[in-house]
């Protein structure tokens, strides 16, 4: 609902001023097309002049267009230097789109990457596809809509001007014909809205339908059910196209309706300026100028009608990336991390909302120096979030994390100056994360100065040494997906916190994805760990990494759903 | 590719007809006025104005009506189009006896069937029709030039060829320039950002976040110049209507010099000549649109006829599809039928969706199944020098000689990425073998006696009955509360708002992993057929869970899950949770792989 509501709310503001104040390309973009808009409108002035001058001569005076070298002349530069202001925005307005598009991903990324785990709780997929496909839309929005935006606020009102003085009777025609574009296009939109809102409800339901049952079809052939589902396609892609067409119906009416005014003006026009030049009472050159000027007036509405949905679809992308940027991430702090060979963490009673109650739920946890903690509790319990209140990546909704120092000094998390307390930490997540570079590189890079010897022996104790065996040294990792397998990725960050400085080492659920042998691993890698008198905090799904841990700590969620009572949204 | 929209003729005729209409009215709005403008300043009698006066506001009203017709008969046609290539490219790709299915990267299905579909119903929209009517708008114009002045006419033809040329031209390039940035430096800036985004949370507290971003800036820089390539053509596409009216312009003026001088002309015809020229580059506007549409629709073209298989593009359905269609063609009481069966409504039911639903085939269809179905119990699974992997060369199972006769326990242990998946793919028939042959000894068919609950399936935006009836379309309620109870999932189904009737998926109730995981499996315990491939069917349990369910399906005598007369394969991390006696076959050790008793 609130999302309609915005969509709706963005819809009255053709241009974005945020965009215009904080995107510098589309600032430059606007400044520049309304500047080219003012030119093509005094060229689109100046053909119309031209040509009913010369029209004019011709008929009147029998004066051949040659015979007058100036207006000719001006007429042809004036349609030249036209087409050269198209060209020009154009070309520029590629430019823009291109570096406003750069500009607002970076920003984007480098914001939601600021703000932590938090957001991906609210719109993970979202921001994604905002990041990556949505914020492309700015280009037709920059491009198509933008450029003819400015133009119907340069040439519609410059051309009215000049008609007016021409011929006042043909302004004032105009003039009548055009406040009746928005007065239809309100009527039309009252009239139609309850039922065009409702058929695109009904065409988004039926689209979701059927690319949920696209999606499904490796499932069914797998489950030998693939024959027959394509009736069911066909009948829903119909019953799409029907609730489509039915909603298109109304929004055709909106383009109708100002074509059908742009045209009934120029026609209105004509026969007035006719029939007064029968009567004599009108001169043939300003009735001529008039009558190329008036479909002039209507020709940037109708385009910006035309590009309606690249504006809308544009307009949309903003406002959700202006939402995103507008979400304040968790300030650092300006404490200085205590020493964690000495301190203690500790969650007290920390809780975070989830979407079904709080996971986790009244979470407890002290982690001494030097002990190997396993966190372990039920799916969804909010272990990983436990986490990352503990490593201060997300504010608890109640309660708090903090560090003891030695000398009994507790400070909140929060207030701690992160990079103090992060470079105390090696973090490994369930899906390894690495660098991009060879064997050597990456695995070096947690401690430059560690020798040949130092490496292997790290390689060797978590199974990194077959992988070195298979591929060598400097064998590159490449993108995920690419290069090492999963497996063998694990084994590379297992080595990576092993030979690292750092003196507390998250695990968060290191043996999901092996099998038994790197389970041992694992289960060698924490002894070792603990034996180097290093502080581990390890997430385990397993028994047998919660029996080599020195303390366990459990973490449970609380669901509201049973006692939430069923409110209509 | 475009033949498979199955376009209906006389619709896009109509369309085109519209189509033209519209322009064929502002057109002749614009001659009929300079005509009537420059008529009346020779002063005739009044009524000789009359028939101009009518047509002009006849036509004043016209265009917007036409325009209307237009886009609804336009549209029309498109949205026909795309939902034939879309069924007949799902009948395609359901039918493909090969693997091509299976070999699809996730996303790429919704990809090509979605967005590739529609883009060849704007294909329609931007590219056929607007052509089509262009071509028609150049005869029209020619033809109305032609009796007033020859040069005029020359020249029209002229700047008409430039803009109707050069235009598309120009766009054309654009479109291919941008379609190789986006080919080129796009994935790489899309697949940057997704790193960071995914892993900031590590990237953050490694100190590695500036880094990653400042690499994202370079990507981004690098895809910037590749796309502001296209700047140029596109901005020339734009200009060359404009340029082109020069051309028009001065010719028609001398032509209406020498003709008004020599008397070869009346002042009407005079000031059409005069004007008219700035209203005949309408239909050429449209083009180099047309022209980027048509690069990219080439492009989804290809790729779906890549999608359809070497059989090049689906082959047009049957009229027999058809027929079902518009038999099943919406309307108030079919809606209202739809929500009486299944509630809630209006969502797509997968278990519905066979044949065999339809009361007046399920005669023929039980017969079929018969036919293909063997008898349970009696099938005997057979490997013989298996070679399985998704590369030639690159075999990750070699040789492998399996025997599982009716009943047979089987458990697979391996390595991360050693193949265990990719076996369990091929022995369902879904990935075809390297080398070697994997068969029923009967004869009877892999498909539909082999089944594989793939770790990856999809969980259905519909009922929770409805994503277990997948597997079995006369699924009562019994055994489907029995099912659940056997995989352990009844208190999760009591907390459902609705039980049985509980959407789930994204706009209904979220599935966890550990909750999807059990679901998939109790699709397994009703589906119950000859042989049941299960892919990690206990991984995101809690141990003991997990164990307690492992045991179940892997114990002979345990019938809870699967009846004691189904062959069970099951892929597992977890051998130390095995019951007694369960064989074992190790895949990935030794380069090599071999079967033990537990």
């Amino acid at each position: 609902m609130p999302r309609e509501r915005r969509a709706r709310r963005a819809r009255r503001a053709p241009l974005d001023p945020r965009l215009v104040r904080e995107v510098r390309a589309a600032r430059h973009h606007v400044m520049r097309t309304v500047a080219l808009g003012l030119v093509q409108s005094l060229c689109v002035i100046v053909t119309a002049l031209s040509v009913a001058r010369l029209g004019a001569q011709l008929l009147t005076e029998q004066r051949l267009p040659q015979d007058a070298p100036l207006l000719l002349t001006a007429l042809l530069a004036a349609l030249a230097v036209r087409a050269g202001a198209v060209l020009l925005e154009q070309r520029t307005a590629h430019h823009a789109a291109t570096a406003a598009i750069g500009d607002l991903r970076g920003r984007l990324v480098a914001h939601a990457a600021a703000l932590g785990p938090r957001r991906s709780a609210g719109r993970g997929a979202d921001l994604t596809s905002l990041a990556t496909t949505g914020v492309e839309r700015l280009r037709p929005y920059l491009v198509g809509y933008v450029p003819q935006l400015m133009l119907s606020l340069t040439v519609t009102p410059l051309c009215l001007f000049t008609i007016g003085i021409l011929d006042p009777l043909s302004a004032v025609i105009a003039l009548i014909t055009l406040p009746l574009v928005p007065l239809f296009m309100i009527l039309v939109g009252t009239m139609t809205v309850g039922r065009s809102e409702a058929l695109l409800a009904d065409m988004r339901t039926l689209w979701s339908q059927l690319l949920d049952l696209v999606d499904g079809l490796p499932t069914l052939r797998a489950l030998g059910r693939e024959r027959g589902p394509e009736k069911m396609v066909r009948e829903l892609g119909d019953r799409h196209r029907i609730s489509a067409m039915g909603s298109l119906k109304f929004a055709f009416l909106s383009s109708m309706v100002l074509e059908l005014l742009a045209t009934l003006c120029v026609a209105l026009v004509a026969v007035s300026i006719g029939m007064r030049l029968v009567y004599g009472e009108m001169d043939l050159a300003p009735a001529l100028a008039v009558l190329v000027l008036a479909p002039e007036i209507y020709l940037p509405l109708r385009n910006v009608g035309s590009q309606y949905h690249s504006s809308t679809d544009g307009l949309a992308a903003v406002t959700a990336a202006f939402e995103v940027l507008d979400e304040q991430p968790l300030p650092d702090g300006s404490v200085s991390c205590p020493d964690l060979s000495t301190a203690t963490l500790a969650l007290r009673g920390v809780s975070v909302r989830s979407r079904e109650g709080h996971a986790p739920h009244a979470a407890e946890l002290v982690l001494r120096p030097g002990r190997v903690l396993a966190l372990v509790g039920p799916s969804g319990a909010g272990k990983t979030t436990a986490v990352q209140v503990l490593l201060g990546l997300l504010e608890a909704d109640d309660g708090r994390a903090e560090v003891r120092g030695p000398d009994g000094v507790v400070t909140d998390v929060r207030e701690l100056s992160r990079r103090s307390y992060w470079d105390q930490v090696a973090l490994l997540p369930q899906r390894p994360v690495l660098p991009p570079g060879s064997l050597r590189t990456v695995l070096s890079a947690v401690r430059p100065e560690a020798t040949l010897e130092e490496l292997e022996q790290v390689a060797a104790s978590t199974g990194l040494d077959a992988v070195i065996a298979a591929r060598g040294w400097d064998a590159e990792l490449g993108r995920a997906g690419r290069g090492l397998s999963l497996g063998e990725r694990q084994r590379l960050s297992l080595a990576r916190a092993l030979l690292s400085p750092a003196q507390l080492v998250v695990l968060d659920e290191p043996t999901a994805h092996l099998d038994g042998a790197t389970e041992t691993i694992v289960l060698d890698l924490l002894r070792t760990l603990r034996a180097q008198g290093r502080t581990v905090l390890v997430i385990a799904h397993r028994s047998r990494l919660v029996e080599v841990a020195d303390d366990v700590a459990r973490v449970d969620s609380r669901s509201l759903v049973e006692d939430r009572p069923e409110v209509p949204a | 590719m475009i033949a498979a929209l199955e376009i209906p003729r006389g619709r896009l005729l109509a369309a085109v007809l519209a189509a033209c209409a519209t322009l064929g009215s502002a057109f002749a709005l614009a001659a009929v006025s300079a005509y009537l403008v420059t008529r009346a300043w020779t002063m005739p009698p009044v009524l000789d104005l009359t028939v101009a006066v009518v047509m002009v506001r006849a036509l004043g009203v016209s265009r917007g009506v036409f325009r209307w017709l237009d886009r609804m008969l336009t549209h029309d046609v498109a949205f026909r189009g795309v939902v034939s290539l879309r069924t007949n490219l799902f009948t395609a790709l359901a039918a493909r006896p090969d693997d091509a299915v299976t070999r699809l990267r996730r996303g790429d299905l919704l990809a090509r069937l979605g967005d590739d579909a529609q883009e060849l119903g704007d294909h329609v929209i931007k590219a056929v029709v607007p052509a089509l009517v262009a071509g028609v708008m150049t005869v029209v114009v020619l033809v109305t030039f032609a009796p007033l002045s020859l040069l005029a006419t020359a020249s029209m033809l002229l700047s008409l060829a430039v803009a109707s040329v050069l235009a598309p031209l120009a766009g054309y390039r654009a479109a291919r320039l941008a379609e190789q940035a986006v080919v080129s430096s796009r994935s790489t800036v899309t697949a940057q950002a997704l790193e960071v985004l995914d892993d900031a949370t590590s990237l953050r507290v490694d100190g590695r976040l500036e880094v990653a971003l400042a690499q994202l800036d370079a990507r981004q820089h690098e895809h910037d110049s590749a796309i502001d390539r296209a700047a140029l053509p596109s901005a020339v596409a734009s200009a060359a209507v404009p340029l082109a009216l020069i051309l028009a312009m001065a010719g028609s003026l001398l032509a209406a010099g020498a003709a008004w001088t020599t008397g070869g002309a009346s002042a009407g015809q005079v000031g059409v000549l005069l004007l008219l020229p700035l209203s005949s580059f309408e239909a050429a506007t449209a083009l180099p649109a047309a022209a980027s549409q048509y690069a990219r629709s080439r492009a989804a073209s290809a790729r779906l006829a890549e999608l359809a298989g070497p059989g090049g593009a689906p082959s047009p359905s049957p009229s027999p599809t058809h027929r079902a269609a518009s038999a099943a063609r919406p309307s108030p009481t079919h809606r209202t039928a739809r929500a009486v069966s299944s509630s809630p409504p209006d969502r797509a039911a997968p278990a519905e969706m066979s044949p065999d639903d339809r009361s007046s085939t399920a005669h023929r269809s039980s017969a079929d199944k018969t036919r293909r179905l063997a008898p349970d119990g009696e099938v005997r699974l057979r490997a013989t020098g298996l070679s399985a992997g998704w590369e030639p060369g690159a075999a990750r199972v070699r040789d492998l000689d399996l025997d599982l006769p009716a009943g047979s326990r089987l458990a697979v242990v391996g390595g991360s990425g050693s193949g265990k998946t990719t076996l369990l793919a091929t022995l369902a028939g879904l990935l075809e073998p390297l080398a070697g042959t994997v068969e029923l000894e009967d004869g009877s068919p892999l498909h539909p006696n082999v089944v594989l609950f793939a770790e990856d399936a999809h969980v259905f935006a519909t009922t929770l009955r409805e994503n277990l009836r997948v597997v079995r379309r006369d699924l009562e309620d019994d055994t489907a509360l029995a099912a659940l109870e056997a995989v352990d999932l009844m208190d999760w189904v009591r907390t459902l708002p609705h039980g049985l009737d509980t959407m789930l998926g994204p706009d209904g109730t979220t599935v966890s992993g550990g909750e999807r995981r059990r679901l998939l499996l109790a699709r397994a315990v009703i589906r119950r057929g000859p042989v049941l491939l299960l892919d990690e069917p206990t991984e995101h349990l809690d141990t003991a869970r997990g164990d307690a369910l492992l045991r179940a399906l892997l114990d002979p005598a345990d019938e809870t899950l699967v009846p004691a007369t189904s062959t069970v394969v099951v892929v597992t991390h977890r051998p130390e949770a095995l019951p007694e006696g369960t064989p074992i076959l190790r895949i990935g050790e030794n380069d090599g792989t071999r079967t033990q008793e537990s």
